[in-house]
């Protein structure tokens, strides 16, 4: 993924996901983060956006273990690690 | 069995995710070794490594890869929590065991594993492939030859990064998570490496103290490990991570650094998963001089590549892999001895860590 947009991600949209995260249901956040995957899919046609956000929607899909995990994450996190976290999830190497 | 040599290898790989990519170097060039099957629960991840390594099978259970008579050993690269059934079923097949660290989740677990195995009269490993960096072997061999005397300390540091290879999400998740890992994902499931060093390089430990800090709720960094050898040396381990510290790296981001310091001089190795720094991998330094090793190889995936060659060249000849079930029970107590110091905040001596009684739900 590009540095500029990572960096847009983490800074702009980073309260509203880390909100969506922490208030919305595993169901909601599924629905929504297909809606984001193919709005963000069809700007950049990045298959690496593609792919990581395709994991993102398996794992609110299947809720459990893993969301939590997520949720006791996004309560600590800053947009500072949110970038880095995104930065690594969308490298395909 | 455990008397009896065998002539060829015939290797089955039980778990194809990213590490597999690493574990299978050693494997697939030695000459004494056919890799006769693959398993992963994913069968199109399974179908790609089976072309991709040249297998002739491939499985998507491991209970049958197990079962399978043309198998005769195996390396497990699982989740933690089905390392125990795992190995069970291995045993109980009669293959000889490469299993991937950290051994188990709880103690008794790696009791059961040592026991099935001894009972199934079949070789037992716990693979982590520091002790097999050519660096750090080379420093080993000069610490024996007392080329910096009688040692008195260890100090090693991890550096964490941004970046690294790319590894799936969910992967990472069931790593961070302290129910699923068994544990920390830096001091326990990375430092059993570093763990292994510190013995590996000093021999056993007396006591340990430590503090724990995290980050995002589960990310024990940053840390201070510091223990004692039985033999008087201290050690220290120190765990960081910086988040846009940009990492020289074709694996993790993530850089070690071992040194030792002796009653005539210092031994330092500067690299091992990365390369934060680009200077020699080995530095002696002695008798009022620096000497720069670096005509050696220095690949993290040389130390993997090397550790699969030696689990081959232990069969071949009928003896023990290093790393036994015992040594990886004692690195697991390390392990324990150092949450319970950072639990208590006090100094624990490994020998208060007892093995719990099996769970009857094995």
């Amino acid at each position: 993924m590009p540095e500029f947009l990572a960096r847009l991600i983490a800074r702009v949209v980073f309260s509203v996901l880390r909100y969506w995260i922490l208030h919305r249901s595993d169901k909601h956040l599924a629905r929504s983060l297909r809606l984001v995957r193919r709005v963000a899919f069809a700007l950049s046609g990045d298959q690496m956006v593609l792919s990581a956000l395709t994991d993102l929607v398996e794992i609110f899909e299947a809720g459990g273990k893993d969301t939590e995990l997520i949720r006791r994450m996004a309560r600590e996190t800053t947009p500072e690690y949110a970038r880095a976290i995104l930065r690594s999830l969308m490298r395909k190497d | 069995m455990l008397n009896s040599k065998i002539d060829q290898v015939r290797l089955g790989i039980i778990g194809c995710g990213r590490i597999a990519d690493l574990n299978i170097q050693g494997y697939l060039d030695h000459p004494k070794c056919e890799l006769v099957a693959v398993c992963d629960i994913n069968e199109a991840l399974a179908k790609k490594r089976m072309q991709e390594w040249g297998a002739k099978k491939y499985y998507t259970d491991f209970e049958k890869l197990c079962a399978d008579p043309e198998v005769n050993a195996v390396e497990i690269l699982l989740p933690h929590t089905l390392h125990l059934p795992a190995v069970i079923s291995a045993a109980r097949a009669g293959k000889h065991i490469s299993l991937q660290k950290p051994m188990c989740t709880e103690l008794w677990e790696g009791r059961k594993m040592v026991e099935v195995a001894k009972q199934a009269g079949v070789w037992f490993r716990v693979t982590e492939n520091f002790m097999y960096y050519p660096p750090f072997r080379l420093m080993k061999k000069y610490l024996d030859a007392g080329e910096i005397g009688t040692p008195l300390s260890i100090d090693m540091r991890l550096a964490g990064g941004a970046g690294g290879w790319w590894v799936p999400l969910k992967t990472w998740l069931w790593h961070i998570d302290p129910e699923r890992c068994g544990g920390t994902p830096a001091v326990y499931d990375d430092g059993y490496h570093k763990l292994s060093i510190a013995k590996f390089m000093l021999g056993e430990i007396e006591k340990v103290k430590c503090w724990l800090d995290f980050t995002f709720a589960v990310v024990d960094v940053p840390s201070l490990v510091t223990w004692k050898h039985k033999s008087g040396q201290v050690g220290v381990w120190e765990v960081e991570t910086g988040v846009n510290l940009m990492m020289n790296h074709k694996y993790y981001g993530a850089d070690e650094w071992v040194e030792i310091t002796g009653t005539k001089g210092v031994i330092t190795g500067t690299r091992c998963t990365s390369r934060l720094m680009e200077i020699p991998p080995l530095i002696l330094y002695k008798d009022g001089q620096h000497i720069a090793i670096d005509d050696i190889r220095d690949d993290w995936a040389d130390s993997f590549h090397d550790a699969g060659w030696h689990f081959i060249d232990s069969l071949l000849e009928g003896k023990q892999p290093d790393l036994s079930g015992e040594d990886a029970l004692y690195l697991m107590k390390f392990w324990k001895a150092i949450w319970k110091s950072s639990c208590e905040n006090r100094e624990v001596s490994l020998s208060e860590i007892k093995e719990e009684a099996e769970q009857t739900n094995a």
